[in-house]
């Protein structure tokens, strides 16, 4: 027999953060230090709910698995639908590997109304994990969506000066993709219907749609162009980036790790679970315009951090030319590539994600981030040094890091399918080299600088406590990548054969169907 | 022309059994007049029992509406009244946001040192001639009952009569309603002229079978003025420019009822007629037809665009407010121009959230302007967040709602506006009332702003009424969330109300 608690694993991984954020409120405000050491365990609790999801995977399978269907609006074909495959197993459990570590790293730098920023963390995490295993597609708009409000508030309420600006540059970016896609996601549901003569806002569903594709404004090409506005804003791509430096310099350090680590990535998993199986043809049609715009941002993005003043905003650009590999392995639509890609969102998210706690602790200490007044930190703080020059490793790509796997596969992916770019690609590797190195050398060696000098702390054992999980990734997935790389094959294979065609469909095991003991039985979706 | 000469007519029991809320709340609304004339009660301040009054015969009327609703549909009084299910839905509509009204209104009418007790009176009878005309299927009764609504909000908007300001409002809103309801009557009388009769069905049964009397321009001239008529009330673009006085003129709790229930019956009145006149004859609908709806996409698209653009700019809340009604009015003329079924269900949809978010937001400033409304700009929610966490919070609730974010009701009543929009291949005013709806966002979360993530410079004037507001706000938040995250009944609703 399934137990209840299997049957509605992914539910209760999705509405645990909402549980504990409704939890918070019952806390006594004057007593935040309990509120804080709750706020770990609960949200490593849901790290652990997420590690079953890990364990009950199938690594076989490149079906959607533990998927749960419930009628919510029948009339209209809307229905609570969640499951995972191999595209987003690993982003849910990114998702839910950085939160304790958030809270932890929040620990003194939070110190107003901490109540409210445990809830609202707790929301965006019930929102991220909605997201990324939403495959309804009325069900993954709302937690799209949703997500923004938390994230909102958490940029504005505990962000720098120019928090609400910030705040609401973000808010309206966002919004201003998302509204185009809502038309699209409404168009995608009518065509189903008049193609098929029924409702249905499943994305399996949806991707069977056919709609004509024969220049710029013909119904695919537009659909597709709706959704990659939604997601090219979110990774963020090219000429639509601009929310990103601002978002990420004046949000509070956890805000920036979560936006870093893990909204970035749903536009990616947005481009792969959504706008092109949904529309595969303009998909390859437009492809070598994104590895363009991809590899232009990544030099671009380069170049721009390199000449930051402030250490927090170089981060930010570094993080423009990553998703700009990224999206280079998404576009080049091979199994390499689109490992790679995958691969890289989960480096990025671990080694950016440790960049910026680096970054608050440093301003924790000496309430300024410009590169300028540092030097030779390395005397003072080294565990400090040592810590940054591994972020620093694994975000240039050194063999032994996560992220020389993941840029590796993706440029491998590129050149096999549009050789220039991957070349343009591989110099932008040197040019994350030299400015993140440079980075390191001014503020790490050379002459002793620092702008406090009563301030001489090296990281003590709460940083080391958060910083170690993020270190052991780095190495973990750097040497031995294969049980991740395993679980996702099955689907990007899948992804990578059927997604561009026009028959592409998932199967669907839900967990009602399995039976301990008798093995799996997969419900096959009709059609 | 029988049926208008013989006057003897018998009421069915079905029929009574549909007349019930109707009955309820007129009789109710005397009753309550009655009470209201007392010197002082057994039970003390007359004014609570009033109250107490006025929110029975809402419950009674809105029970009586619910156990109406599995009734078969009739038409009362020679087809001159239809009890129908859309007519129950509005009732419901309207029982429901009377009792959501009255219950924040007590404390701050009291407050305001403007608690008469003639405002439940005639809060009740706005409501009654509301129930009419959602129910007329004659031109005649539709104009006596929106004077009979009218005449009782030309009086609630100058409530607070010692203050100037309520005084310009109403009589701004006075004269310019009496200008629109005459330019309409007049509208009928030339229907009358052209097609010898005011009832509806008459009408569009003459409309389908088609004639000269069809191209008689007098017809086109005076369907164009009902037309006019109703674009007034419901504050269309041009029509519009009564609505940001009076709605800052008005006592707050006035306002909220003008901008929420007394715009949704509007509409009813408008659907119900515009269906008719549009929805059932062909040869209208290639002639009229065509012409109206050219002109309702044109006005729809530019009262979006101005009342959106316009709100961009205002710091006084109960203005913003106002012009986000604008806003809101231009997207249920959406469901307008979709028309019948799909097009009016989703704007009955629309019309819940509507309702309860705006509802809501005015009865929280309702609690936290001081008095004569001072207190109404946005420099004073600054540090609401802090101090008074909850209502904070429901604000942030119904600003995220209007703003058609999920999970809330917002979101749903607008997917489905939208959905409708383009199911009928409505694509160009869809995308202009997205990128509107993008420049809602920002003075929707501008509120937000203020409230979270300003620094605290103004003392706030202190919460001026608790109580029963309290219960208002909880029920708002509750069917705003409700409507966002389980709306499958309430779609229902909407979708067997829509049939008529």
């Amino acid at each position: 027999m399934v137990s209840l608690f299997d049957k509605h694993l992914i539910t209760i991984l999705i509405f645990s953060p909402v549980f504990w954020a409704i939890c918070c409120l019952f806390f006594n405000k004057k007593n935040t230090q309990l509120l804080r050491v709750f706020s770990i365990i609960a949200s490593s609790v849901t790290f652990l709910l997420s590690c079953l999801l890990w364990k009950r995977f199938d690594i076989h399978s490149a079906d959607i698995q533990l998927a749960e269907r419930i009628e919510w609006m029948p009339d209209f074909g809307i229905s609570y639908f969640v499951g995972i495959d191999g595209l987003s197993l690993l982003l849910v459990l990114l998702s839910t590997f950085l939160v304790p570590i958030i809270f932890l790293s929040s620990w003194n730098y939070i110190s107003s109304k901490v109540k409210a920023y445990t809830a609202l963390f707790f929301l965006l995490e019930a929102g991220m994990i909605g997201a990324f295993v939403s495959l309804d597609v009325f069900l993954f708009y709302i937690f799209w969506e949703a997500m923004l409000v938390p994230m909102f508030f958490i940029v504005g309420v505990w962000g720098g000066p120019k928090r609400i600006y910030a705040a609401s540059k973000f808010m309206l970016y966002t919004i201003a993709g998302s509204l185009p896609m809502l038309i699209a996601i409404i168009y995608l549901i009518w065509q189903y219907k008049s193609q098929f003569g029924v409702f249905s806002a499943s994305i399996i569903d949806l991707y069977q749609v056919s709609m004509p594709m024969d220049g710029f404004f013909s119904a695919q090409s537009l659909v597709f162009w709706a959704f990659c506005l939604a997601f090219a804003i979110k990774v963020p791509m090219f000429p639509l980036h601009t929310w990103l430096p601002d978002a990420h310099v004046q949000a509070p350090t956890g805000g920036s790790v979560i936006l870093a680590g893990v909204l970035l990535k749903l536009g990616i998993y947005g481009f792969m679970r959504f706008a092109v199986p949904v529309a595969a043809e303009a998909a390859l049609v437009y492809s070598d315009f994104f590895l363009v715009i991809s590899v232009f941002a990544i030099i671009y993005g380069a170049c721009v951090a390199f000449v930051q003043t402030d250490i927090k905003k170089l981060v930010a650009y570094s993080s423009v030319s990553h998703m700009g590999y990224i999206v280079l392995g998404l576009f080049s639509f091979n199994q390499i590539g689109v490992t790679g890609s995958i691969y890289q969102m989960l480096s990025h998210g671990i080694s950016t994600g440790t960049l910026f706690l680096l970054v608050g602790i440093l301003y924790e200490r000496y309430h300024t981030r410009e590169i300028s007044v540092f030097g030779g930190l390395a005397k003072l703080l080294p565990l400090y040094t040592i810590v940054m020059v591994i972020a620093t490793m694994s975000s240039i790509a050194l063999p032994g890091t996560n992220g020389f796997i993941g840029e590796f596969m993706i440029l491998q992916g590129a050149f096999l399918a549009n050789w220039p770019v991957a070349i343009a690609g591989g110099a932008g590797v040197v040019l994350g080299a030299v400015y993140m190195l440079w980075l390191c050398q001014r503020i790490l060696f050379g002459k002793l600088k620092t702008p406090d000098e009563k301030v001489r702390l090296d990281l003590n054992m709460r940083e080391v406590a958060y910083l170690a999980p993020m270190i052991a990734s780095i190495f973990i997935m750097g040497i031995y990548p294969r049980p991740f790389i395993q679980r996702m094959e099955k689907s990007v294979d899948y992804f990578v054969t059927n997604g561009l065609s026009a028959d592409y469909s998932l199967n669907v095991q839900y967990v009602s169907d399995l039976r301990s003991g008798s093995g799996k039985k997969s419900s096959i979706v009709k059609r | 022309m029988s049926s208008i000469n013989s006057f003897s007519f018998s009421i069915s029991a079905a029929e009574w059994m549909n007349l019930r809320p109707l009955l309820t709340i007129g009789i109710g609304s005397m009753v309550v007049l009655l009470l209201s004339t007392l010197k002082t009660t057994a039970f003390g301040d007359k004014r609570g029992v009033v109250f107490l009054g006025a929110l029975l015969i809402l419950g009674i009327g809105f029970a009586f509406s619910l156990a109406g609703w599995s009734l078969e549909s009739v038409t009362a009084f020679n087809g001159v009244v239809a009890l129908d299910k859309f007519h129950n839905f509005f009732n419901l509509f309207f029982c429901a946001s009377g009792i959501l009204i009255v219950l924040a209104s007590y404390k701050y009418l009291e407050a305001q040192k403007i608690h008469y007790s003639e405002y439940y009176t005639l809060l009740l009878l706005a409501i009654f001639g509301m129930m009419c005309m959602t129910a007329s299927l004659e031109l005649i009764t539709m104009f006596v009952a929106l004077e009979i609504m009218s005449l009782a909000v030309y009086v609630l908007v100058g409530l607070s009569r010692l203050d100037r300001k309520a005084n310009e409002a109403a009589v701004k809103y006075f004269v310019l309603g009496g200008v629109a309801s005459a330019i309409m009557l007049y509208g009928i009388s030339m229907v009358y002229g052209a097609l010898n009769t005011t009832n509806l069905i008459d009408i569009s049964k003459q409309l389908i079978i088609g004639g000269d009397a069809v191209f008689n321009p007098v017809l086109i001239l005076g369907f164009f003025m009902i037309l006019v008529g109703f674009l007034f009330k419901v504050a269309v673009f041009p029509f519009h420019i009564w609505t940001p006085d009076v709605y800052e003129g008005a006592p707050i709790i006035v306002t909220s009822f003008m901008s929420t229930v007394l715009k949704v019956a509007s509409f009813a009145a408008f659907i119900r007629v515009f269906s008719l006149f549009v929805g059932s004859g062909t040869l209208l609908v290639e002639n009229v037809g065509a012409l109206s709806q050219e002109l309702i996409w044109i006005l729809a698209v530019v009262t979006m665009v101005v009342g959106n653009f316009v709100a961009l700019t205002q710091n006084n809340l109960k203005r913003l407010l106002a012009y986000s009604a604008i806003a809101h009015t231009g997207y249920l003329m959406i469901g307008i121009l979709v028309g019948p079924k799909v097009g009016y269900s989703s704007i009955l949809l629309y019309m819940i959230p509507y309702a309860v978010m705006n509802i809501g937001a005015f009865a929280i400033l309702g609690m936290i302007s001081g008095k004569l409304d001072k207190a109404c700009k946005i420099e004073n929610l600054t540090g609401l967040g802090s101090r008074h966490p909850y209502l904070a919070g429901a604000l942030t609730i119904f600003m995220l709602s209007l703003a058609g974010l999920p999970p809330t009701g917002g979101f749903v009543a607008k997917y489905f506006l939208f959905s409708a929009a383009l199911e009928a291949g409505q694509v160009s005013i869809s995308l202009i009332a997205i990128a509107t709806s993008l420049v809602s966002v920002y003075y929707y979360i501008r509120v937000i702003i203020f409230m979270y993530m300003k620094e605290e410079n103004s003392e706030l004037s202190p919460v001026a009424s608790g109580g029963l507001a309290w219960a208002t706000i909880a029920l708002c938040v509750w069917v705003t969330l409700q409507t966002g995250i389980f709306p499958s009944q309430y779609i229902n609703l909407a979708r067997e109300a829509a049939l008529f």
